[in-house]
């Protein structure tokens, strides 16, 4: 089984090969980094375009691409170049940390028809859409992020006409999942061809840990590496003919949950708690999107025990999100004033919070 | 101009006169019929006109927004016109450092086209010069305001690399100097997002610069330009808002 640490070297090592022998055809790789906001150091992977999502270029002519990081956009824009089925076709590589009210001009004179990107982004360019834009988008694909049912459900009112394809991805190992058949519940996913999956130590639901097998360039293979995920074997054959389907349930451990654009770390909560040791003596926090007045905001609930202490909620709900980082320069105290995020609930438990196995400290609420 | 470079432009003129797909530049030509009768055109022009309603051809390609605010507008590249562009040097493992995203994603594509495999940097300056050091770079397609930002790295470089290229509508040569020796090749490029490259100069105290092929330059206040190129919204007397005393 590899992890992390593991990837990184193998990644070091297709790298260094990579350097020294360069491909002949360059327009068919992309070089992209981790950026090793949620765990361990950065490194840089190289992806042949094989390796792309799944489009459907008949329906995407005019396509805006919504993802952060410019190594993202850069080898989606190199895939669309390639890509020998979308003749004719536009794609807005839209800097969406930079949206502002301008956009909506644009937007309607680009008339996009598909987008590509993380949920927390197309959310936010949807704000700068009429109803009748919205209503025109065929294709929504996401990629980098969980979706809630309350997303799905938003993107299902917002953009009435689109269908949500959705791609298990992850920077480590790329893309993950075929285009989606016509069968598949939400969570759900086919492998694409070369990933060999597999759910290690499963609990009595059949769920464990989501473990990826596939070949690398120059001869390498990622063995069994362990994605961070949970997930489950489906026993039924789809009626797509599709024999393999997995279901994603969400993060081993919660190490972090992507919520309203803003990545929330356990250990960045754990280290704010501990500053909070006067108030509380354990947490548990569990976030999500919400869209309050047609704007996605984030929301986070404390739920705290103290075995003393007296402190108000108010005041906990203050100390803490004075503390902790949602992002590398801003508090959640911050994010609540630009009304990114909903300011803190705090609920106090009487009774000492669960401990089991693989509770987790950070949810992402369902 | 060249007799060659006349003859292109008459067929630019002629293609963006009879064009089914847009009145653009019919609207405000009207009458005139020699090239030097042409009215001059502006951002202004383009920002009022949507792209959809100046779009000369239909080819794939990718769209940038130029500038910000009210001052905001659409412009189109296909890959190809992208290609054709001279903005840097050939090399081996370019690494693309821009302020503004569609231009980093625009000059990562144009590499693409030049059968280069670029790196692109992201914002922050730390994880930019950590990756710009793990794929060795040999090269630097650089804005001014990156280039500083990124200035740490050169401490560490042990040879020069074959070429920084500086791509703006105007520069601070005595900014940029310092940087002269962690290259062999040192180039200022004058562009504008929505014209590309037309004029290039080696790094000195005074650069002078010269305009590059199928380019027409003419003198106002400033810089008029014409590309000869058939883009998706072609370039034709466009008032550039740049200085024409700096073009040799």
């Amino acid at each position: 089984m590899m992890d992390r640490n593991d990837i990184a070297i193998l990644a070091d090592e297709i790298f260094e090969e990579f350097v020294a022998h360069p491909p002949e055809n360059p327009q068919e790789y992309s070089i992209r980094m981790t950026s090793g906001t949620t765990s361990g150091s950065p490194f840089l992977t190289v992806w042949h375009t094989k390796n792309a999502a799944e489009w459907r270029p008949d329906s995407m002519h005019r396509l805006i691409l919504a993802f952060g990081p410019l190594a993202m956009r850069t080898s989606n824009m190199l895939y669309f170049r390639n890509n020998p089925d979308n003749e004719g076709a536009l794609m807005l590589p839209l800097d969406v940390a930079a949206l502002e009210p301008s956009a909506e001009r644009l937007l309607k004179d680009f008339a996009a028809d598909s987008m590509y990107g993380f949920p927390s982004f197309v959310t936010r360019i949807s704000e700068h859409m009429s109803a009748g834009e919205c209503a025109s988008v065929d294709i929504l694909g996401f990629s980098g992020e969980a979706i809630s049912k309350t997303l799905r459900d938003i993107f299902t009112s917002r953009f009435p006409h689109a269908r949500q394809v959705i791609t298990f991805a992850s920077a480590e190992t790329g893309v993950i999942s075929t285009f989606p058949c016509d069968y598949l519940s939400p969570g759900h996913y086919h492998p694409r061809k070369g990933i060999d999956i597999e759910v290690s130590e499963p609990d009595a639901d059949g769920v464990g840990y989501f473990l990826i097998s596939k070949d690398l360039l120059y001869g390498k293979r990622m063995e069994g590496y362990k994605t961070g995920d949970m997930a489950r074997m489906v026993p039924e054959a789809c009626p797509c003919g599709e024999k393999v389907t997995f279901e994603v349930l969400g993060r081993a451990g919660y190490d972090f949950v992507k919520v309203a654009g803003a990545i929330l770390r356990r250990e960045e909560f754990d280290r704010a708690a501990s500053e909070c040791a006067a108030l509380f003596d354990d947490y548990r926090a569990e976030a999500e999107a919400v869209i309050i007045n047609g704007k996605l905001k984030g929301k986070i609930r404390l739920t705290i025990y103290r075995a003393k202490g007296a402190a108000s909620k108010d005041e906990i709900s203050r100390e803490f999100s004075s503390r902790v980082y949602l992002t590398p320069s801003q508090t959640l105290s911050q994010l609540v004033e630009k009304e990114l995020f909903l300011p803190l609930i705090v609920t106090v438990s009487t009774e000492s919070l669960p401990q089991a196995g693989k509770s987790m400290k950070l949810s992402l609420h369902k | 101009m060249t007799s060659q470079n006349d003859r292109r432009l008459d067929e630019l003129i002629a293609f963006v006169r009879e064009s089914p797909l847009s009145d653009f530049y019919r609207n405000t030509w009207k009458g005139a019929k020699t090239f030097a009768e042409l009215p001059y055109t502006s951002r202004a022009d383009f920002i009022a006109t949507p792209l959809s309603l100046r779009r000369y051809k239909r080819a794939k390609g990718m769209v940038k927004i130029v500038g910000t605010g009210e001052q905001a507008f659409l412009s189109e590249w296909n890959f190809g016109d992208i290609g054709n562009e001279l903005y840097a040097p050939r090399a081996a493992r370019p690494f693309v450092y821009m302020t503004d995203p569609y231009e980093a994603i625009e000059k990562v594509m144009w590499c693409y086209e030049n059968n280069m495999l670029p790196l692109v940097g992201e914002k922050d300056p730390d994880m930019a010069m950590f990756a710009a050091k793990r794929y060795q770079i040999d090269s630097l397609i650089v804005d001014e305001e990156s280039l500083m930002r990124f200035f740490p790295f050169f401490t560490t470089l042990k040879t020069p690399l074959s070429s920084i290229t500086v791509l703006a509508s105007a520069f601070s040569p005595d900014l940029l100097m310092p940087f002269e020796r962690y290259a062999r090749s040192f180039r200022l490029v004058l562009a504008l997002p929505e014209t590309g490259a037309f004029a290039e100069a080696s790094l000195s105290r005074s650069p002078k610069f010269t305009t590059l092929p199928h380019c027409v330059i003419e003198r106002d206040s400033e810089i008029i330009l014409t590309k000869i190129a058939q883009y998706p919204t072609p370039i034709i007397r466009y008032r550039t808002g740049i200085a024409s005393d700096l073009i040799h």
